[in-house]
């Protein structure tokens, strides 16, 4: 929902089957427990204001799609990156795909969450695509459990499989979410199982606040304790500092570089 | 051929050419200023001395003449280049052929008027009003055509100014002469091979030949009228020379005279002699041809000879030859054209649009970049001035990587220039017109985009521009207009209520356009037919290929290849109308047409029809976004437009040649147009070019994609597609994708692209705080302009250009408040 573009005429209240919208003084609200999501409102909605997110699209459609930017693709080197969301959600459509754009010469990254089932992943997927951007967040079971909802054991599992399987075609990448993965201590823990484990390339992902917006207009809530500003890169600096300290790091008397502190 | 160790010379910057920096300081500082100087001399000459039983081409190369003999020798700062356009620093010349007439109601404020005056002295003023104003009351071309036509409709639609402009009552210029023959025989030698001919055909007893040897007298007579003014040049610059308080200016001088009395007659021996006659030789063409887009073309390659050789030589080195060029691209711009009041709406804030063509290929289709395309290059990049307009052609196979990836950084330095073209589909294109293969590699850009071999296509590029709503709105409203009212003036066509197909309704606005078109038609044949008594060019068909064979001004048809060109606003628009009636019409059902047209007469507001307005404008197929109703309808517009245009023969037996590009029409046009089915309100702006429309195209790739598509031998005439970036901090890496992007857009089939590096924010900071931003230069549709300098309208429309941010592709949602 694009409440700004809202000009409640009520149109989306007419058509819902399931009587999960009502206007009020700043537009339509939705009662997201009683939608369906079966996108009739963002069909009808004269503003597109409402927007359901995603679309059905079949393999056919969606590489002719990906083809036209063919050019683009060998003029700059580049290829198809598959994001989400979480691509491995949709693992035998994600293989199909990977298959087709192998056909086609286009190289081909997935970026992904990690948490998915190896056997599927390594049957369907592993032998057709270039790269994996493979995300770790903490290296502490418990914290991880709390931040993100879901065991990381399989996430490192996934992790040492897919260097075994195809050595150097995983590059892990670490999100810096300051409060979250932002400690000197997670990050040195990462940084030392990363060293163990042979994985020499690592990417650090500056945070941003995008989300923010995403959650207003799905009616959410973010953690009151997230900055509204993206990470510097004098901060992403310090940290990258931090992780390559690795395994010999010492600890420091503070956990958390806060945004522009002056470096000590 | 290649020789620089550093192809972006960034060992040369304005410090290191202090003149320049100079220079280009004080033309920052000057005002413009009406130059009368042309009017009186060719009023006078008219008035006194004029023989109307002599030739049309005698009359014009005696008037010229008369005039040139007594153009004042100026010199008014330290450019190391003779001549001037004008008598002022920086001058707009008065052509009373043309529209100089409407600056009468105006000689009192247009020194004094908010947007863009330009300083008229009271004594000047006064001579306009009583001498030299009366005399032309009944004699500009427009006039004269109204007269022998008797005023026939297509004049009628010309001047309610919302159907089409016809060009040709303002000038023809727009032309790309080629000036290498001068350089190697100079312009006696011109004259000899014209008195040849003129002797074989006064020896032949034909109507053709009798009208062949006015011809070849006539250009004796321009020619020599240059090599007088030069010759008035050197003489000037002896005496100052001689009262010259320092030693540097004395040398300067003596040095400017000496160059004088050798060129533009001779043939040019050294870079400097070259780039003066060059110079000289266009002062002269502005004596008989408005300043508007002649351009000097392919610099790089026309002048690379006698660079190599002086540097070869040791009497030239980079920094000297970059001085050079400098001093010429100054002068190129120092004229702008007289704009009254009442046009400063449709063409506010441009300069004259000289164009220069850079790189591409020669003529064996081999990689023509050399180290004078790099120099140029420089100075562009370090002058950043409005005028001259550079271009950068690209072959994706002939050149290299290393010459694309340079060209793309001086963009994101600039901000703003050169505009990039793409070899493979625009030589295709003019072959697609019947160019010979060689002559077609041989192209140079003319003005804002269009496309004409150098010095041998003489194709009148500006001739018709049109309206696109205006057979849109025919079309819905059974060929009436809302802003012309209960007039029925295109055919009386089915109204909207009665239509029940798109396929009818898309057949029904062919009709209308059609109707439109050979008005335009009849409109521009009509002044071609005046030009042919009235102004001939005989000055300038002495640097083309075609006149001194055939014996035939340019305006007769003498040059090899003939053409006008149509350029057409509110393309985008359009297409989303189309797609707009198509979907929410006929295939969705989601209104019935009536209440579409409800919608429109209501602008879209008030009860219900706000929401019609935000669907059409929201919900239905945009071109720029890769759906497939919205490609289909662009492809088909302007494969109908070429089919129509290219079925007409003009007076000089050439063909019409579609493009699309607008200057500053979009904006001036959707100024005073009425409501779009495409959810665009009443006197919103048009998009510029073949632009999608603002905000519509989310995507840049698709963007791309979508206007690539479009390219090939259907659009000969070029068109301007406008780009905005958000800068960033990191120039080489957004370098490196930003010329990934026109590799990819040019493999596609885009023909060419301009851009603007800027964000919202800084474009609306510069609009309330213009004393910040003296120099902002941005791009609008084919040319550059200051941004102080733009209407308001025009200042909204380029802050509101879609933004994209090159790292993401996606473009940045405007959200910014006027």
């Amino acid at each position: 929902m694009y409440p700004d573009r809202c000009m409640a005429c009520g149109a989306c209240v007419e058509i819902c089957p399931d009587n999960a919208v009502a206007t009020g003084p700043k537009g339509a609200t939705i009662d997201r427990k009683r939608c369906t999501g079966c996108g009739e409102c963002a069909r009808i909605c004269p503003t597109a204001a409402r927007e359901l997110v995603g679309q059905w699209i079949d393999l056919d459609e969606l590489v002719e799609v990906l083809l036209r930017d063919r050019p683009y693709y060998t003029a700059s080197g580049g290829g198809v990156t598959l994001s989400g969301g979480e691509p491995t959600v949709q693992m035998d459509f994600l293989g199909a795909l990977l298959r087709r754009l192998r056909e086609e010469e286009i190289h081909t990254v997935v970026e992904t969450s990690g948490y998915f089932s190896m056997a599927a992943f390594s049957a369907n997927c592993l032998d057709h695509l270039d790269e994996i951007f493979f995300d770790i967040k903490m290296l502490n079971p418990d914290r991880h459990m709390d931040a993100t909802g879901r065991p990381n054991e399989v996430i490192w599992r996934n992790l040492a499989a897919l260097q075994k399987l195809r050595p150097g075609v995983v590059t892990p990448r670490v999100p810096v979410i300051p409060g979250y993965t932002a400690t000197v201590r997670n990050l040195g823990e990462i940084a030392a199982r990363l060293k163990e484990m042979g994985l020499r390339r690592y990417t650090l992902l500056p945070y941003h606040p995008f989300g923010f917006s995403k959650a207003k207009r799905l009616d959410r809530q973010m953690p009151a304790d997230l900055p509204q500003t993206p990470m510097g890169a004098e901060t992403l600096k310090r940290w990258h500092d931090v992780f390559r300290k690795g395994a010999g790091a010492t600890p420091s008397t503070a956990d958390v570089i806060r945004e522009s502190a002056p470096a000590n | 051929m290649m020789t620089l160790a550093d192809i972006g010379l960034k060992a040369f910057d304005l410090e290191r050419l202090p003149r320049l920096r100079e220079l280009r300081r004080q033309s920052f500082e000057r005002r413009p200023e009406i130059c009368i100087e042309r009017a009186r001399h060719i009023t006078n000459y008219l008035r006194y001395r004029d023989d109307p039983e002599d030739a049309p081409e005698v009359r014009q190369a005696k008037k010229v003449s008369h005039f040139l003999h007594r153009k004042a020798p100026r010199f008014p700062d330290r450019n190391l280049l003779a001549g001037t356009t004008t008598s002022k620093p920086l001058g707009a010349p008065l052509f009373p052929e043309f529209f100089a007439l409407s600056l009468w109601p105006e000689l009192e404020t247009v020194s004094e008027r908010k947007q863009n005056p330009q300083k008229l002295s009271a004594q000047d003023a006064r001579e306009l009003n009583r001498d030299i104003f009366p005399y032309w009351m009944d004699k500009s071309v427009l006039e004269v055509a109204r007269k022998r036509f008797n005023e026939p409709q297509c004049i009628k639609l010309f001047e309610s100014l919302v159907f089409f402009i016809a060009s040709k009552a303002g000038c023809i210029s727009h032309a790309v002469p080629t000036y290498a023959p001068m350089l190697e025989k100079g312009l006696l030698g011109l004259m000899e091979e014209a008195a040849r001919h003129e002797v074989r055909a006064s020896n032949e007893a034909s109507e053709t030949s009798r009208r062949q040897v006015d011809f070849y007298q006539a250009l004796q007579i321009s020619l020599k009228s240059i090599i007088a003014y030069a010759a008035n040049l050197a003489e000037e610059a002896a005496q100052l020379s001689a009262i010259a308080e320092d030693a540097a200016s004395r040398q300067e001088l003596a040095e400017m005279a000496a160059v004088c009395r050798r060129v533009p007659a001779n043939p040019a021996r050294t870079f400097r002699e070259a780039l003066n006659a060059i110079w000289i030789c266009q002062v002269g063409i502005h004596a008989e041809n408005i300043n508007m887009a002649m351009s000097p073309g392919r610099l790089d390659q026309v002048l690379y000879p006698y660079y190599r050789r002086d540097v070869d030589a040791g009497r030239l080195d980079i920094a000297g030859a970059m001085e050079l060029i400098g001093c010429f691209w100054l002068k190129l711009s120092d004229n702008v054209i007289m704009v009254p009041e009442a046009s400063e709406e449709m063409f506010g804030g441009a300069g004259t649009v000289p164009a220069i063509t850079l790189g591409g290929v020669d003529a064996q289709g081999n990689d023509a970049v050399n180290d004078l395309t790099y120099l140029m290059l420089r100075v562009t990049e370090l002058l950043k001035t409005r005028d001259p307009n550079v271009n950068a052609r690209y072959h994706y196979t002939a050149n290299s990587p290393a010459y694309r990836d340079r060209v793309s950084e001086v963009i994101i330095n600039t901000k703003a220039v050169p505009a990039f073209f793409n070899d493979v589909v625009n030589i295709d294109a003019l072959v697609g017109q019947g160019e010979t293969e060689a002559h077609a590699r041989d192209y140079a850009v003319i003005g804002c985009v269009e496309l004409a071999s150098s010095g041998r296509d003489y194709p009148a590029s500006s001739s018709v521009m049109l309206n696109l709503s205006a057979p849109m709105e025919m079309a819905i409203y059974g060929g009436k207009r809302p802003i012309t009212g209960d007039t029925q003036i295109g055919p009386a066509t089915p109204p909207a209520s009665a239509v029940t197909s798109f396929g009818q309704f898309w057949e029904i606005f062919k009709t209308q356009l059609d109707w439109l078109i050979a008005q335009a038609v009849e409109m521009n044949e009509n002044l071609g037919a005046v030009h042919q008594e009235m102004m001939p060019s005989p000055l300038l068909s002495a640097f083309f290929e075609g006149p001194m064979e055939t014996g035939r001004d340019l305006i007769q048809g003498g040059a090899r290849y003939n053409s006008s060109g149509a350029t057409h606003i509110g393309f985008a628009d359009m297409v989303d109308s189309l797609n707009a009636i198509e979907s929410a019409v006929f295939s969705e059902k989601r209104y019935r047409f009536e209440e579409l047209v409800a919608a429109l007469d209501h602008n879209f507001s008030g009860d219900g029809y706000e929401a019609i307005g935000r669907y059409l404008k929201h919900r239905t197929p945009k071109f720029g976004t890769e759906h497939p109703i919205a490609r289909k309808n662009a492809q088909n517009l302007v494969r109908h437009l070429y089919t129509t245009y290219q079925s007409y023969t003009n007076y000089r037996g050439g063909t019409y040649r579609p493009a699309y590009w607008t200057m500053t029409n979009h904006a001036g046009l959707g100024g005073i147009s009425g409501a779009m089915p495409n959810g665009r309100r009443s006197g919103e702006l048009f998009a510029s070019g073949i632009t999608p429309v603002s905000g519509a195209a989310p995507e840049l790739h698709a963007c791309l994609n979508d206007v690539a598509a479009l390219g090939g031998r259907q659009v000969p005439g070029c068109w301007a597609l406008n780009i905005k970036y958000l800068p960033e901090s990191d120039v080489g890496a957004m370098t490196e994708r930003f010329a990934h992007t026109i590799e990819a857009y040019f493999r596609q089939g885009g023909q060419q692209v301009q851009f603007n590096i800027m964000d919202y924010q800084m474009l609306l900071d510069a609009k309330q705080n213009p004393e910040r931003y003296p120099e902002l230069m941005v791009r609008v549709s084919g040319y550059s302009a200051y941004f102080k300098d733009l209407n308001e309208m025009m200042q909204r429309e380029l802050i509101t250009r879609t933004q994209y941010n090159l790292t993401t592709g996606q473009a940045d949602p405007f959200e910014g408040e006027f």
